[in-house]
């Protein structure tokens, strides 16, 4: 190798060829003041604080300008200064000082530099259009305003740790960094490895504390302990470090509850020994009531009052949250090494869905959203799911789709191998009514919402959880997606592609006839839903919602002498607790009561973590028997139609009481809706407000105002 | 800004509030338990005491009233719906002869005796009774004889009585020579007597019902005498021809022997047993042609050489099925009712009111005196009442 | 019940059966053998026709019970019970030949005529104070539950003074009384420091709150408080507004609207006592003279 000699601030120095200035100047004592190089990462010399007098015409980048022969080399002579300083002054004039870095942890480079050159209040003016801020990843915050454009996190990311998320944007005042194609950061490919945070000299990018206490009931984890985890290989230390709180180690025993059904919870759980259970409580205590009561009085009274199965009661499985779904008839799964549970309540902070027992003494980590997110983006980790998933769920899941419930299992076997699991932020559209059909979605994490347009607004024709799907007609030849399907929060699908699908039917012609009838049965179906859905005049009773309604019940205060004994049936019908209270807004001359609407637009159904309240077949909203009692659909309904109460346990075992959500089953099990049949004033109407309010409107006389408890097919009281 | 949504009017509420009592329902039930318990205790404590009058339908007339208290006692204690008091329970205290045993149909007591009506006069029956039967009269055997078809007082036929449009008396009398010449009044002759024989029980009818036979002894006899002789100042007796015979031949005998010297004079003969049997002849024929015949039809003297009197018939009582009472009238003249009495020369003349002048006062109504049946008729026929076998203790009855 | 088009087919059958029930009594009044009474044949059904117009008018409180039954819908049977219940007093007066002087007879005439004209007099309180109310209290709520609506008044009353005097702790406040339900319909906008009350206007609210509107809102059916009539509301409220800043007249009117819904309330109160009483006197009477009348017709078929 060839040595240079040179001289720095008139000491002699001897490097190799090829070395910069820099690296000479450090190597013989000397610090020249830097912004954009960092020692691990390819010097590209844009901030220009290292320049050095070389004796050129101007000053040179030391970080890039190669130390020659004979170069005398001042760092800090006047000269040298006065450019530094402007340097500095003029990235202070648009840095907000304090910046994030600086508050924190008083580390911003470039405020400390600036600090150390006695730059206090630069003379010029900030930019005019601020660049903003991005919030949107779970663990760094990216604020563009104090970004000086130094290019660090840009090599940190495609360079260092070759994930080629970050690169450059605009021209001019507009210059920033950018992820992907200028994404926001949550949206974008970034695998939160925090490699760009830790590189970056400001408080441009900067670490997210999400909580500030420690997680309790366990051992926190070092980062060197997480670094032997496949998925946190590839995860800046210096990242685990900062988050370390957020990921503990817990041991349980043999029987111990790890979490409960309906619980509140922020954490998800990685199995790292052991096997869990994973059950419904609420379900395996409760025994489907009997169609035929057992005591002599029962039956005299059965006679007189008699209760029918509603119609369409067991249909598919159970989603929870975690890889597999349950059953209805043994609602129990197993979950060993490598499972996650819990990512809905830890990412969306949804109630638990399901009770967690070990069955063996389990070791497992517990972690908060930002260390789920990091190993969520982790390919390694991905891949393992997904092959996890396919394994166990898909085929299950797959199954529930009509489409796919008489195929062959070498059909899904193959079908299985083809399929991508996709995400989606929120507010990300999946698919647009209207346009061709490419893909078929199978949801296995999140909620979207289906929706269609309709001249007087958007209707919601409904809201499907883990296990819904979508997008079928897609599959089959001159398919349109009949529903614009929008992500309310972060979604995980299933996809498959129509194209391989065809392919794969081309293979199994006696497939695709079965198919094509399917999905005309589907088409039928779905019309008349449309149909349903779509027979609103949305121009008036906005304000009170009153035609959001699929069926409303209204009191005509005329009639009514307040005698309670709608109150009283809905009572007796329920188990003692009444779902109808005789309190609401008036409508001209109506009481309308808080009792189930049935709305068009469920957004009870938002975040269900069982899915208990859901439609089946019709636009009723029902909720079903494994209800956990989390309350969140009783948040969520606007009217306060839902109600939570403790129902007595009917298993006879053991006395408990569990706490469900209760709402306005328009009796399905009797023939007709108790309040309206009890009502001895015929006070009391269940209308289909749209229709009914209509002719009064019009003052047109219809003797068929109200909704006939006729035994339409499905079972729904609500098509006429 | 106070605002109002339905969701939280409805959470406002607490829900549990349905299977409470409140004061209005509470009170409800309270009430209800306390009439019902007065109620029952009323009837309860009267059960206790054994006293059934609560039960009546109505209070019952005095004289029943002491029966009130077991229902038992007049109806019987088998259950029945529709069911009559038995006639063997009235029957009981009360004797009910037949009204007539040609009667085609036989009603029960309580067709017509209807008690539970709070003080009345249990026999005063309703004219709905009688006429069931009397206006379209059947008979067991046919033969009616009495009007068919009797409605009301207005159209009841004119009194069997006065149909027979005659006097069978077979006595020579002239009202217009004594009531108008003579200017005697009714009263001189006729007196108020009251009704013989059985009647109803507790009736009303007066002791002066009827007007009595006028009797020679009482009535004639102190201006007609019966004297035959001259010379005799007694008069003979009211009596059978025999009788008079009898005492004429005596009277003679006794003076004869008190005055022999009328012996022989006036060609009467001389031995004193020749002159009785020629001045009882001749006296006799006074008698018979003349001074008797003046009242009574003779006939010619038969083989025992004495006449037969045709027997004098004045009824007792002319209308034997209705009940009349002259004291009810009293206030009335007697020619009111019976005017042709001044008129009448003869006695076959029926000189009874017709059913018409009854109809001047008993003209139906409410302003009238009573027109109904039981005015009049009595249904039951006391002439063959038997009397009642009681068999009652008091202890039973009390 | 509100008596409208709906009852047509049921007063015209009621008014038929009346007729002819007339038509038949007349000849049997005047004609029949003993006269018209209970026992005769013709008394009997009038009396057995009677009596099941008034058990079926009794069961209907029964029907309430067992609402679920599928026995006929409530108003159906409510229609019959107000027709059929209303026929049964002719029906019992032909029954009885107009005539009830024994003592348990008088009793039941005296209890169906009281059961009837309180039936009526209910009926027609059903007919016109539903739409009373509905004019006259349009923030109507469930009677039982105005003491827990009242209150949350109260509270909610209670937060928007202490919101209004409250000023960087300077004026001690008792906090809203923990009612144990859900939040009061709305919650008043604490702006801390900007409200700006001087000292003595706060002490003019707390004083109109203190003797004003606090004791209404504890005791608002008492006579004395001068909140307990509108016109008088609206005078101590102008008042009010006159010496506090326009800044809070927002929320006087909410304090003013509280008040009016108390007011409401009250008034509620006193049409469903209404609306209601009159019951306490029709269902004890009838269900006594159901009783009886099964003892009366008991002892008489005995008899």
């Amino acid at each position: 190798m060839k040595t240079i000699e040179l001289t720095i601030d008139e000491k002699p120095a001897t490097v190799e060829e090829g070395t910069s200035v820099f690296d000479a100047a450090r190597m013989h004592g000397i610090t020249i003041p830097v912004l954009c190089h960092a020692h691990n990462e390819r010097p590209v010399g844009v901030c220009r604080v290292c320049v050095v007098d070389c004796g050129d015409k101007v000053l040179q980048a030391s970080c890039v300008r190669p130390a020659e022969n004979g170069m005398k080399v001042f760092t800090a002579s006047e000269k040298v200064r006065k450019h530094r300083r402007m340097v500095l002054e003029l990235l202070m004039s648009d840095h907000p000082s304090p910046c994030a870095r600086q508050t924190v942890s008083g580390d911003c480079e470039l405020e400390t530099q600036a600090a150390a050159e006695g730059i206090t209040a630069p003379r010029f003016s900030k930019r005019v259009s601020p660049r903003g801020q991005d919030d949107s990843s779970l663990v760094i915050s990216v604020d563009h305003e104090a970004c000086i454009l130094c290019d660090r996190c840009i090599r940190g990311c495609d360079e260092i740790r070759n994930n080629n998320v970050l690169g450059r944007r605009g021209k001019g005042y507009n210059a920033g960094i950018a992820f992907d194609l200028n994404r926001p950061m949550g949206n974008s490919t970034c695998v939160s490895c925090g490699e760009c945070m830790v590189s970056c000299p400001t408080g441009a990018l900067t670490n997210k504390s999400v909580v500030r206490t420690v997680l309790p009931g366990g051992d926190p984890v070092g980062a060197d302990e997480l670094k032997q985890l496949p998925f946190f290989q590839k995860v800046s230390g210096t990242f685990l470090e900062l988050n370390k709180n957020a990921v503990i180690k817990r041991h349980f025993k043999a029987g111990d509850i790890i979490c409960r059904e309906g619980d509140y919870g922020s954490t998800a759980f990685y199995i790292l020994e052991g096997k869990v259970q994973v059950f419904l409580q609420s379900m395996m205590s409760q025994k489907p009531r009997p169609a035929e009561p057992p005591g002599l009085l029962d039956r005299i009274t059965h006679v007189f009052s008699p209760r029918r199965q509603p119609p369409n009661a067991n249909q598919g499985n159970i989603p929870i949250d975690a890889i597999v779904d349950l059953s209805r008839e043994k609602p129990v799964a197993e979950l060993g090494v490598g499972d996650i549970f819990g990512e809905m309540t830890c990412m969306s902070l949804y109630p638990r869905s399901a009770t967690v027992r070990a069955s063996t003494d389990c070791i497992m980590l517990e972690m908060l959203r930002n260390v789920l997110d990091v190993i969520q983006r982790n390919k390694t980790l991905r891949a393992e799911i997904e092959k996890n998933y396919r394994k166990r769920a898909l085929e299950d899941h797959l199954r529930t789709v009509p489409l796919f419930a008489t195929l062959s299992p070498e059909f899904i076997d193959e079908l299985a191998q083809k399929v991508e699991l996709v995400r989606y932020s929120r507010g990300e559209v999946l698919c647009s009514e209207g346009e061709t059909a490419h893909n078929f979605f199978l949801v296995r994490i999140g909620f979207v919402k289906m929706a269609q347009e309709h001249p007087g607004g958007q209707l919601v024709f409904a809201y499907q959880g883990k296990g819904g799907f979508f997008g079928e007609m897609g599959l089959l030849k001159g398919g349109i997606h009949e529903f614009t399907v929008t992500a309310l929060d972060n979604v995980e699908v299933v996809r498959i592609g129509a194209t391989e699908f065809r392919g794969m039917v081309d293979r199994f012609p006696d497939v695709a006839n079965s198919l094509r009838r399917i999905a005309h049965e589907r088409e039928a179906h779905n019309a008349r839903h449309s149909a349903a859905v779509a027979a609103v005049s949305l121009d008036s009773f906005l304000k009170q919602g009153l035609m959001e309604a699929n069926s409303l019940l209204v009191i005509d205060l005329e009639k009514c002498t307040r005698c309670d004994n709608c109150v009283k049936a809905c009572s007796e019908a329920h188990d003692g607790f009444t779902r109808l209270v005789r309190e609401g807004l008036r409508f001209d001359k109506y009481l309308v009561p808080t009792s189930c609407r049935h709305c068009r637009d469920p957004l009870c159904m938002i975040g269900c973590p069982v899915g208990s309240i859901r439609r089946r077949n019709s636009l009723e909203t029902v909720i079903e028997d494994w209800c956990v009692g989390c309350g969140l659909c009783a948040r969520n309904c606007p009217f306060g139609n839902i109600t939570m109460h403790e129902t007595p346990d009917r298993s006879g075992q053991k006395a408990s009481v569990k706490r469900k959500a209760t709402a306005c089953d328009l009796c399905a099990d009797l023939p007709e809706p108790s309040c309206v049949y009890a009502c001895p004033h015929d006070a009391a109407h269940r209308v289909e407000p749209n229709h009914f309010f209509r002719n009064l409107i019009s003052a047109a006389s219809d003797e068929n105002m109200f909704v006939t408890p006729a035994d339409v097919e499905g079972g729904s009281r609500l098509e006429r | 800004m106070r605002i109002r949504t339905t969701k939280k009017l409805g959470q406002r509420v607490d829900r549990s509030y349905v299977g409470e009592l409140f004061p209005i329902p509470l009170w409800r039930r309270i009430l209800t338990a306390g009439a019902l318990a007065i109620a029952l205790a009323w009837l309860g404590l009267y059960a206790i005491a054994r006293n059934q009058t609560p039960y009546t339908a109505g209070p019952l007339t005095q004289a029943h009233a002491f029966l009130g208290k077991q229902c038992a006692t007049c109806h019987g204690s088998g259950a029945g719906v529709a069911k009559q008091v038995a006639d063997q329970k009235c029957a009981a205290c009360h004797d009910a002869p037949i009204h007539n045993v040609e009667q085609a149909r036989m009603p029960v007591c309580v067709d017509c005796h209807v008690d539970h009506r709070g003080e009345l006069r249990l026999a005063g029956i309703n004219d709905r009774s009688c006429i069931s039967c009397h206006s379209n009269l059947q008979t067991k055997s046919g033969k009616i004889t009495v009007a068919a078809n009797v409605g009301s007082f207005a159209d009841h036929p004119e009194f069997a009585a006065v149909q027979k449009g005659r006097d069978p008396v077979g006595l020579r009398f002239n009202h217009a020579k004594h009531v108008g010449e003579l200017s005697q009044k009714c009263s001189d002759c006729h007196t108020p007597v009251s009704l013989s024989g059985r009647m109803p029980p507790r009736t009303k009818i007066s002791d002066r019902a009827l007007m009595s036979i006028p009797t020679y002894a009482g009535t004639c006899m102190p201006c007609h005498t019966l004297n035959f002789d001259d010379k005799i100042t007694d008069a003979a007796p009211h009596d059978k021809p025999a009788a008079v015979h009898q005492f004429v031949s005596d009277a003679l005998t006794r003076y004869i022997a008190a005055h022999p010297g009328d012996l022989g004079k006036d060609g009467a003969p001389a031995g004193a047993a020749a002159w009785v049997k020629f001045k009882t002849e001749a006296d006799e024929k006074q008698l018979w042609d003349v001074t008797c015949a003046r009242c009574h039809e003779m006939t010619e003297p038969v083989a025992s050489g004495l006449p037969m009197v045709v027997p004098a018939a004045p009824p007792a009582r002319w209308f034997v099925r209705a009940t009349f009472d002259h004291g009810a009238h009293q206030g009335l003249t007697c020619a009111s009712c019976h005017p042709n009495a001044a008129k009448s020369t003869v006695a076959s003349d029926l000189l009874l009111p017709g059913i018409a002048t009854c109809r001047n006062c008993h003209n139906g109504g409410r302003a009238s005196a009573g027109s109904s049946c039981a005015t009049c008729h009595v249904y039951h026929d006391w002439s063959k009442t038997k009397g009642v076998d009681g068999k009652y203790t008091i202890d039973k009855l009390t | 019940m509100r008596i409208d088009s709906s009852h047509r087919n049921w007063a015209v059958a009621s008014v038929s059966i009346l007729g002819l029930a007339t038509l038949l009594y007349l000849p049997y009044s005047f004609f029949y053998p003993g006269g018209a009474r209970g026992n005769s044949l013709p008394g009997l059904i009038y009396g057995v026709l009677g009596y099941g117009m008034m058990l079926y008018a009794g069961l209907m409180g029964a029907r309430k019970k067992v609402p679920l039954w599928r026995i006929g819908r409530a108003s159906v049977w409510m229609r019959g019970h107000l027709w059929l219940g209303a026929l049964s007093l002719p029906m019992i007066l032909f029954h009885s030949a107009f005539y009830a002087r024994g003592p348990l007879t008088f009793v039941l005439m005296t209890l169906l005529v009281i059961v009837i004209l309180s039936g009526l007099t209910g009926a027609m309180l059903q007919h016109f104070l539903p739409r009373r109310i509905l004019s006259d209290v349009p923030l109507e709520t469930i009677y039982e539950q105005i003491p827990t609506v009242r209150e949350q008044l109260r509270a909610e009353a209670s937060t928007i003074v202490d919101g209004l005097c409250r000023k960087s702790g300077a004026v001690a406040v008792a906090a809203p009384p923990e009612t144990g339900r859900s939040a009061p319909v709305a919650t008043a906008e604490e702006e801390e420091g900007l409200i700006g009350l001087t000292e003595s206007e706060r002490m003019n609210l707390r004083q109109a709150y203190n003797t004003g509107i606090l004791p209404f809102l504890r005791d608002p059916e008492s006579p004395d408080s001068p909140l307990g009539d509108a016109k008088h509301a609206a005078v101590f409220f102008e008042a009010l507004r006159k010496q506090l800043p326009t800044s809070i007249h927002e929320s006087l009117s909410d304090l003013e609207s509280i008040c009016d819904e108390e007011r409401q309330l009250t008034r509620q109160g006193r049409f469903y006592l209404v609306l209601h009483g009159w019951l306490l006197i029709h269902v004890p009477i009838s269900i006594t003279l159901l009783v009886l009348g099964g003892i009366h017709a008991i002892v008489a078929i005995r008899y």
